[in-house]
């Protein structure tokens, strides 16, 4: 029963089982893994237990909200006033906010309970989860591997079963990329569809938040609830709200999905490349037809990304200063040694270099032939985007070039780290809606499938993704727990 | 485009690190000029791209040309300020003290 929040939802309103019981089963699935797993930083069982009580104390006096008494995780970069709000950084160790951020409240609004709050990378920064002050998440398929990142306790969290969504945020793939090694179903809606309010900025152009569940029926449910222009960010996108699960149930028959030569090139894990090919042959079966497209710019993503996103990261990571709030150093003898000792203590140092880098890049001097250029560049990438789906309608790959490492493998290799990303970065510079869900195994780790859409296109991008799930079983796979 | 021959030694980091207000310890200055080096490597690569002329996405808008040069402010903030802005002396820039109606 426990399977989908679609499923619960059945359950709780036929009376099948009670918030209380269904919160209890999460918070004993916490218990007994998270000791080892450390895909949650904060967790208030009191609070938890008392929304649930109220939930169901609602729910006997006839509210019939779908999700009431539902528990959600929240990734840590999201503000909430209830538990603290770390982003994954010593520098705001112990941050209570005093608001919600949008889809805190939304998912609020909805009756859904608050379950904990997720480890990430420190300030979303990197692709394993390792950057976290407070030690890396897990990987529940093994705990010696990394659950990818930076939403990595968000996804780590879902797949072992602590509870059936939780948020997430994606700048370079940091939905997806977890997601695929995780063996769970990650939505990054298009930039714009989904308040950033109260998301702890990074990148600002880039960021995106979005959610992390078992099934792409989920994601739409999820989504539904997200969605929305909000006056509190003005980058929010003025456009009417839609049911996500309307179309679900469309066949994929007589789409076009384009499959980039970029994505399968010959340095593709060949283990990798397998999964993606016997899930274009199910696409296949059902009815779609695909073609070979061309992103030559593709290329410069990552090179690009990494110009924008810490020049973007020096400018919002400029407010820790030790002043405002979160960490203060004790050792100064006058302001100026006050914010630089701070920040030099309260960031760890994949965000120093992040913020050097950028800095460097704005520069007097060198913004010209930095910034300006990567900007030219992101416009190439957006063009080609452009003429692809003026000729398909869902572009397809694998969404990581591997699947899970060990931790610790990469962590002295920045660049090698970077790569993990190399399929995901492209559809965050066009703003694009992009998915993974789990496509099969490799090396006993899950392997996710990549499926893109036109901006705003993620009722097709869903329907896409749910009729993959309804032909197949890889999104119910649960972890052995390889190692606990 | 790309100063290829643009070196990146340990007092360039020192200057980045001041203007980013992030204080750096010696024993840290080598591994940052290293990843820095090899990161900057790696973005040489958008040299070839073609710049947009004729494009929604105007870059020109965004040029900075007419900021002035970085400078790195040295010891305490207040006494740069005093030094150098006649008006912070004569209550500029203050945050305006809050008196009680008690």
């Amino acid at each position: 029963m426990i399977t989908s929040i679609a499923n619960v939802s059945r359950a709780l309103a036929e009376k099948k089982i009670s918030c209380v019981e269904l919160t209890e089963h999460f918070l004993t699935q916490i218990k007994s893994k998270d000791d080892k797993m450390n895909a949650l930083l904060h967790t208030d069982e009191e609070l938890t237990l008392a929304q649930a009580r109220e939930a169901d104390a609602l729910r006997s006096n006839g509210d019939q909200r779908p999700f009431l008494g539902i528990p959600i995780i929240h990734k840590d970069i999201f503000v909430t006033k209830d538990m603290p709000t770390t982003c994954g950084s010593k520098i705001l160790k112990d941050y209570m906010s005093p608001y919600n951020a949008t889809i805190v409240d939304k998912f609020h609004q909805s009756g859904m309970t608050l379950l904990g709050k997720a480890n990430m990378d420190e300030f979303a920064m990197g692709s394993s989860n390792e950057t976290s002050h407070y030690g890396p998440a897990r990987n529940p398929w093994h705990h010696d591997y990394v659950p990818g990142g930076s939403s990595g306790g968000s996804a780590a969290a879902v797949a072992a079963g602590y509870s059936l969504v939780a948020t997430a945020s994606d700048t370079g793939g940091s939905i997806r990329q977890p997601a695929s090694v995780c063996g769970v179903t990650g939505i990054k809606p298009s930039y714009g569809r989904v308040s950033r309010y109260g998301m702890i900025a990074f990148s600002s152009s880039l960021d995106q938040g979005g959610v992390i569940t078992k099934t792409a029926e989920d994601a739409a449910l999820m989504l539904n609830i997200i969605q929305g222009q909000d006056y509190h960010d003005a980058s929010t996108a003025k456009m009417p709200t839609e049911d996500f699960t309307r179309d679900l149930s469309v066949s994929v028959k007589g789409l076009k999905i384009g499959l980039p030569k970029q994505f399968f090139q010959s340095d593709l894990d060949p283990g990798i490349r397998t999964v993606i090919d016997e899930a274009i042959e199910l696409y296949k079966g059902l009815g779609a037809s695909f073609v070979s497209i061309d992103l030559p710019s593709l290329k410069y993503s990552i090179p690009t990304y990494y110009i924008i996103q810490p020049a973007e990261a020096s400018s919002n990571l400029a407010r820790y200063d030790g002043i405002r709030y979160g960490y203060r150093c004790g050792d100064a003898n006058n302001l100026q040694e006050l914010f630089m000792n701070s920040r030099h203590d309260g960031f760890g140092l994949e965000v120093k270099r992040r913020i050097l880098m950028g800095t460097f890049a704005l520069s007097s001097g060198h913004q010209d032939e930095f910034y300006k250029k990567a900007l030219h560049a992101r416009t190439h990438i957006c063009n080609d985007f452009n003429k692809a789906f003026a000729e398909v309608d869902v572009i397809l790959g694998p969404t990581c070039p591997r699947s899970s490492f060990k931790i610790g493998q990469l962590s002295d290799d920045p660049i090698l780290m970077y790569l993990s990303d190399i399929f995901t970065i492209g559809v965050n510079m066009a703003g694009l809606p992009g998915m993974s869900i789990p496509a099969g195994f490799h090396h006993e780790f899950p392997v996710g499938l990549q499926l893109i859409t036109n901006k705003f296109k993620e009722s097709l991008l869903l329907r896409t993704a749910h009729q993959f799930q309804l032909h197949s079983q890889w999104h119910l796979a649960t972890p052995k727990f390889l190692g606990y | 485009m790309i100063d290829s021959s643009l070196k990146v030694d340990n007092q360039l980091v020192r200057h980045v690190a001041k203007l980013a207000k992030i204080s750096i310890h010696e024993d840290e200055i080598d591994q940052i000029r290293d990843s820095m080096i090899n990161i900057l490597e790696m973005t040489q690569q958008i040299e070839e791209v073609k710049s947009i002329k004729d494009t929604t996405f105007n870059t020109e808008a965004l040029s900075v040309d007419d900021l002035p040069e970085d400078e790195v402010v040295h010891g305490n903030l207040i006494d740069y300020m005093n030094d150098h802005f006649k008006q912070f002396s004569q209550g500029y820039f203050r945050v305006p003290t809050f008196v009680s109606d008690d």
